[in-house]
């Protein structure tokens, strides 16, 4: 992986901080995660006046969701520039992006990879390294719609996939998501809330709490949750990300909600 | 639906749709290929001829069966092989997909095959329900954590598909479909972590309370998470469902009085 890109991926405006012109070629802001914690309007305008301050790309994250993240989309498609590149991880939202006039990039949420952490048997190591990727009527498919990239999650048991010259690829590291759910560790009033009749109330308790560790058994690997997802780390690039087409470095100094 | 033994109860029950996996080893000799996300191989038809018996059995009683091929991902290989084998037997009604690469492989190799989208495709809005539509997915299973006024936009902005919903569930925080722990070589997962145990509802259940709401947000069928309950679980949970089903013509307060003393009478 000669030629790339280096890219900070940040959800807060705060993550700024851990830009540094020397190393990071792009930014990436948003979360793939949680529709309560997508930056709003305001700081996603004030992100992209920091980007062209200082001469860097950018991409914008937008999380799976409801018809909030839909609202949410809707109105930044309208005041991004055009052919900004935004990465979808609901499929409801590709046709608003291309709409839109913006470049639509497949979110590591769509990528149907396993990611257990734990240890792979022999006899599941092929199906472990499956993917959406993998089949030839998925990828002619992403190229019909005008999908050039897809993000990936740095899984330790690596991609089976062989990408076409057409489609290139994006690696994130060192968080690898393994569980999303709507449902959220943190809303106190999450266990009287019955979610059939109304949410629970997001007060954006995920900001600033640090991620909590647990053994997950069998095998014994360490896993962490914030708010509504689970990941694992693992941060060892491996040595022919080439092989994906990975031309780019998506570098998560924390993981991204809420952070 | 598990097996062919319990397939005349099922049907005498009340059930009109029957959803059921196959084992895709005995049958088509694909070693640790699963037919869906729940990958124990006794809840999946074990050769081809008691499933196609079942079939049979839920068609002359003018009910449909759909079999569930909806992991999240298959070898393409294995695929192929599923593709063929359905080819020539396609006495399903459908076929449950999570996939939208999987989707399009069928539609491919299966012509006129009706493609059902499972919980496992997040549809959480508009947007992906009309998605799905343009897909030629005609039924959508909604994700099992939504409210009411969010199913009822869904329903009401995406005329013409029948959309369904999860009533009755297993506990689990990541039932949406986004869980991506391997269940065929492990038994223990993020839901097993005791990250969530401190705050989140079980929802075994749960949402049976708002059946009489989901009818009137347009809802075309509910379906009861159980493949894995033993056949006495299974006929309890259909006798309630049909019970509550009649019920749904009454008023609102009728329908609760009448829902509580069913409840009563199946789960004390």
């Amino acid at each position: 992986m000669s030629e790339k890109e280096r890219v900070l991926y940040i959800s807060s405006l705060e993550g700024l901080s851990f830009f540094d012109k020397a190393v990071h070629n792009r930014l990436y802001f948003g979360t793939e995660f949680c529709e309560n914690a997508f930056p709003s309007a305001s700081d996603i305008g004030r992100f992209v006046r920091c980007c062209k301050e200082r001469g860097v790309p950018f991409s914008i994250v937008v999380p799976w969701g409801t018809e909030k993240i839909v609202r949410a989309a809707k109105k930044m498609c309208g005041f991004l520039p055009g052919g900004s590149e935004i990465i979808f991880n609901s499929w409801g939202l590709l046709g608003l992006i291309k709409n839109a006039g913006h470049i639509p990039v497949m979110g590591r949420v769509l990528v149907t990879v396993k990611r257990d952490p734990r240890k792979v048997p022999d006899s599941h190591a092929g199906l472990a390294r499956t993917s959406n990727l993998d089949l030839e009527q998925f990828r002619d498919y992403l190229i019909s719609e005008g999908i050039r990239r897809v993000e990936l999650d740095n899984v330790r048991t690596g991609y089976s996939a062989r990408l076409s010259p057409e489609i290139r690829s994006s690696l994130y590291y060192p968080f690898v998501s393994v569980s999303i759910a709507r449902k959220c560790g943190y809303p106190a009033d999450m266990q009287s809330s019955r979610s059939l009749a109304r949410p629970f109330t997001c007060r954006r308790e995920c900001e600033g709490a640090g991620p909590v560790a647990a053994e997950i058994r069998g095998g014994e690997k360490t896993v962490f949750s914030k708010g509504n997802a689970i990941f694992y780390f693992n941060d060892a690039i491996p040595d022919a990300p080439g092989e994906m087409n990975a031309d780019r470095l998506v570098f998560m100094p924390k993981i991204p909600i809420g952070a | 639906m598990s097996n062919l033994e319990e397939c005349a109860a099922l049907v005498e029950a009340g059930a009109d749709i029957f959803y059921c996996g196959v084992d895709f080893e005995s049958v088509l000799g694909l070693k640790d290929i699963v037919s869906n996300r729940w990958p124990w191989r006794h809840i999946q038809f074990g050769t081809e001829a008691d499933m196609l018996s079942a079939a049979r059995l839920i068609h002359k009683n003018k009910r449909q069966v759909f079999l569930t091929l909806n992991e999240h991902s298959y070898l393409p290989g294995a695929l192929a092989v599923i593709s063929g084998w359905l080819r020539r037997n396609m006495v399903f009604d459908g076929v449950i997909v999570s996939d939208v690469g999987v989707a399009l492989a069928l539609k491919r190799e299966i012509k006129g095959v009706r493609l059902v989208a499972s919980n496992g495709m997040n549809i959480f809005n508009t947007g992906d329900a009309r998605f799905f539509k343009a897909l030629g997915m005609d039924t959508q299973i909604l994700p099992r954590a939504m409210n009411i006024k969010e199913i009822s936009a869904i329903v009401k902005e995406n005329r013409g598909v029948r959309f369904e919903f999860l009533i009755m569930n297993h506990d689990c925080n990541f039932n949406d479909g986004m869980c991506r722990f391997f269940h065929q070589i492990y038994n223990f997962h993020g839901c097993h972590s005791g990250f969530y145990k401190r705050g989140i509802p079980e929802d075994r259940g749960d949402h049976l309370g708002y059946l009489w709401e989901l009818e009137k947000a347009g809802l075309h069928s509910v379906k009861i998470v159980g493949r894995i309950d033993n056949t006495e679980k299974k006929l309890k949970d259909i006798r309630l469902l049909t019970g509550l089903r009649k019920l749904l013509r009454e008023s609102k307060k009728g329908y609760e009085r009448g829902a509580l003393d069913l409840l009563n009478k199946y789960y004390e």
